[in-house]
């Protein structure tokens, strides 16, 4: 069925079927009646989403969600971004005002159980790590036993501080802040010799300070912070295409298929390429796409390791180490399910 | 046949060019006049051209240390020869610094028994290399260009056995 | 000038290009700098060997994604394994508990022509520098062999990589840090090829891997 038929075929489905609200309407062919993916992200996070003065998007995932309208309406551009705070994210997404919530979200147990969302997958793995002024010259967390530890009040972070160096029999004095401004300033300041607080946060932070070189970041990841995409429960189908897509743009940066080259990756010879651009194996149809979805989306945004570097690595002011986000092959843990 | 190994610094005349400048004395060829920058009057070279015709095995070196092993290594370059040859107007065929194209250069001599190799025209030319010190089998040179100098090195040439 | 500049020095000579591995790599190079397969990650700089171009020993990469950096790292390889990533421009040394002390590099065609897995043969400083042939037929007015110093395009400190032409070495071109260029292998900024230089015993095992190609 092409394109046409059957976005004809999902109005059809929409006039013909009454439903107990709109979000239960398969939200491929909604997306599709609509002609724009409604993607929320972030109302402002460096690195992940970001509007500059003319109002266009960028970011770590601002570029997945162009990736799922890359694959789905054939268009990464087909994109309307609806920035949501913290608080609002998930209402937004169980009331239908957006199809895909792409927005530096934890994956955990009590979300997916009380929220009646899912997660497809891991896009970002982040995690609680320790930020020191280089002087000292520590290169591990298991050298900060007897520090001053500047961290933000409320937080995971707080508690997890305390569980780490319980866990490792070193003690610490805790310096509390009521916002990562303070805390950065603590550390500026010398009022402590440690800031804490998540990896990828920790390099947006460092760029305040008057000398980023002067501070580093310990490669040590104390908690689990999985970041992903987020989808309605009651939508297999439509969770499988954002699930997909993720996976898509991680194989592709296993076999070596880029934005660059992905047209002449067509006349590729290797089963895992052909699949992955759709000259062999029929794999879009089954996502209720076409063969030219995974095509579309490498060629729209890149691979993993493109979206990763442009937006968070080493082509961007960010420059955080690819660390657990890197292949499982190549040092991370990204480890994609195959197409087939 | 040996040279001295006096060092001349393009600078070093820098003084002498300035006051010729301000009189107005252009004439490069003038005797006893040192007028383009950093080149000198000529003089007859201290030994004659062809003695640098053949093939010569090629090293170059920085410090004074290397300077021995420099030699041997050019001795040993001459798998890889370095041929100098007659030019068609009385010249002799070779490159200047960054420049594939070969060229007819001259020998050109300098008061105090210094020697240049370059295109026709005063010696001291910054194209021109300086011969630092010559023998029948040795000779080491250096370009005038203090920038291809420190990029390219103090060059020694060996001949190479016929 | 430079004309003809897109030409390796990663090559020590025509002396030892005997095996026939080493032959087949030169004679099907075609001597003029084609596309390299680097993933797409960035174009190529043409950048050659600019034989002289100065630069110190305490030159580093001190900031930016680039600089010498504790990261963490997951493998199954031995601490003190050097791991070299030509895709990503960055060589590690493994370190405990899945960590690796990461720098940045530069990697130039010959540096993409060949991964696997060899040991240290061979540490020099200031390394001395011998054009290949193909370098000398394009740039005839260098000298066949030049001695290692501060202006000599191999930099501060080289290691070799087992019986291969192949090698980890300095740069005078610390800019090209990051960057896949024309020439050489894997190059370093001056300082931190020599803080590698002191970490890097002979017999190493190295271990070079590109991203997949399609």
């Amino acid at each position: 069925m092409s394109t046409e038929a059957r976005a004809f075929a999902g109005v059809l489905f929409a006039l013909t079927i009454s439903f107990a609200s709109a979000v239960s309407a398969g939200t491929l062919d909604t997306v599709r009646q609509r002609g724009t993916l409604a993607c929320g992200v972030n109302q402002g996070l460096f690195g992940f989403a970001e509007r500059n003065d003319k109002g266009v998007w960028s970011g770590f995932d601002v570029d997945f969600c162009r990736a799922v309208a890359a694959a789905s309406l054939g268009d990464p551009d087909k994109v309307s971004f609806v920035p949501l705070s913290a608080a609002e994210r998930f209402d937004a997404l169980r009331e239908g005002k957006i199809d895909l919530l792409s927005r530096n979200s934890t994956w955990t147990l009590e979300r997916e159980a009380d929220l009646s969302v899912l997660f497809a997958g891991i896009t970002y793995h982040d995690g609680q790590s320790f930020m020191v002024m280089r002087k000292p010259d520590v290169t591990s967390a298991l050298e900060l036993d007897g520090s001053k530890v500047c961290v933000q009040t409320g937080t995971t972070s707080q508690a997890n501080l305390a569980d780490f160096f319980r866990a490792n029999s070193m003690k610490y004095e805790e310096r509390p802040f009521p916002t990562p401004a303070d805390a950065l300033k603590g550390l500026a300041d010398g009022q402590c010799d440690v800031l804490t607080a998540d990896q990828s946060a920790l390099y947006a932070m460092r760029l305040e300070l008057k000398k980023p070189s002067e501070a580093v970041i310990l490669p040590d990841v104390i908690s689990k912070e999985p970041l992903g995409p987020v989808t309605r429960a009651d939508d297999p189908a439509w969770f499988n295409v954002v699930k997909w897509v993720n996976f898509a743009l991680v194989n592709a940066e296993e076999v070596g298929v880029t934005s660059q080259n992905a047209t002449e990756a067509s006349g590729s010879t290797k089963p895992d390429v052909r699949r992955l651009v759709g000259v062999e194996g029929g794999l879009g149809k089954k996502l209720g796409l076409d063969d030219a979805w995974a095509l579309r989306a490498v060629k729209s945004v890149g691979n993993y390791a493109e979206v990763y570097e442009r937006n968070v690595g080493t082509k961007s002011r960010l420059g955080i180490p690819r660390g657990l986000n890197q292949l499982w092959s190549m040092g991370g843990i990204l480890y994609a399910p195959p197409l087939r | 046949m040996t040279l001295s190994s006096k060092i001349v610094w393009p600078g070093a005349a820098a003084a002498v060019v300035l006051a010729a400048t301000l009189a107005g004395c252009a004439d490069t060829r003038q005797e006893g006049g040192t007028l383009m920058p950093g080149t000198m009057a000529s003089a007859p070279p201290p030994f004659p051209q062809d003695k640098l015709l053949g093939n010569w095995g090629i090293a170059s070196y920085r410090d004074e240390k290397d300077r021995k092993r420099t030699e041997a290594q050019a001795r040993s370059q001459c798998k890889l020869p370095y041929t100098i040859s007659r030019g068609p107007t009385d010249g002799i065929m070779m490159h200047v610094a960054d420049d594939p194209q070969i060229h007819e250069l001259k020998l050109k001599g300098a008061p105090g028994g210094k020697a240049y190799i370059g295109f026709e025209g005063p010696p001291g030319d910054p194209q021109d290399r300086e011969v630092i010190s010559f023998t029948e089998n040795v000779i080491v040179m250096r370009f005038v260009d203090p920038d291809a100098n420190s990029r390219y090195g103090t060059f020694v040439y060996v001949r190479c056995p016929a | 000038m430079f004309s003809g500049r897109n030409l390796s020095f990663c090559a020590i000579g025509a002396a030892v290009l005997t095996s026939v591995f080493l032959a087949g790599v030169f004679v099907a190079r075609p001597a003029i700098a084609q596309p390299m397969p680097i993933g797409g990650m960035g174009s190529v700089l043409d950048i050659g060997d600019e034989p002289g171009r100065i630069s110190t020993e305490e030159t580093v990469i001190s900031d930016g994604p680039f600089a010498r950096q504790m990261v963490f790292f997951r493998t199954t390889e031995a601490p003190g394994t050097v791991i070299i990533h030509t895709s990503e421009r960055f060589l590690y040394i493994v370190q405990p508990k899945n960590r690796a002390l990461r720098y940045g590099i530069g990697v130039g065609r010959d540096g993409f022509q060949w991964s696997g897995l060899v040991r240290i043969s061979r540490k020099a400083e200031w390394p001395d520098w011998t054009p290949p042939a193909e370098m000398i037929q394009r740039q005839p007015y260098l000298p066949r062999f030049m001695a290692g110093g501060p202006g000599n395009p191999m930099g501060a400190r080289a290691l070799y990589l087992g019986e291969t032409v192949y090698r980890i070495h300095g740069t005078n071109q610390p800019e090209t840090i990051g960057s896949a260029v024309s020439s050489g292998c894997f190059r370093l900024a001056n300082g931190d090829v020599i803080d590698l230089y002191a970490r890097i015993p002979l017999g190493t095992k190295v271990v070079v891997r590109h991203g997949a190609s399609i």
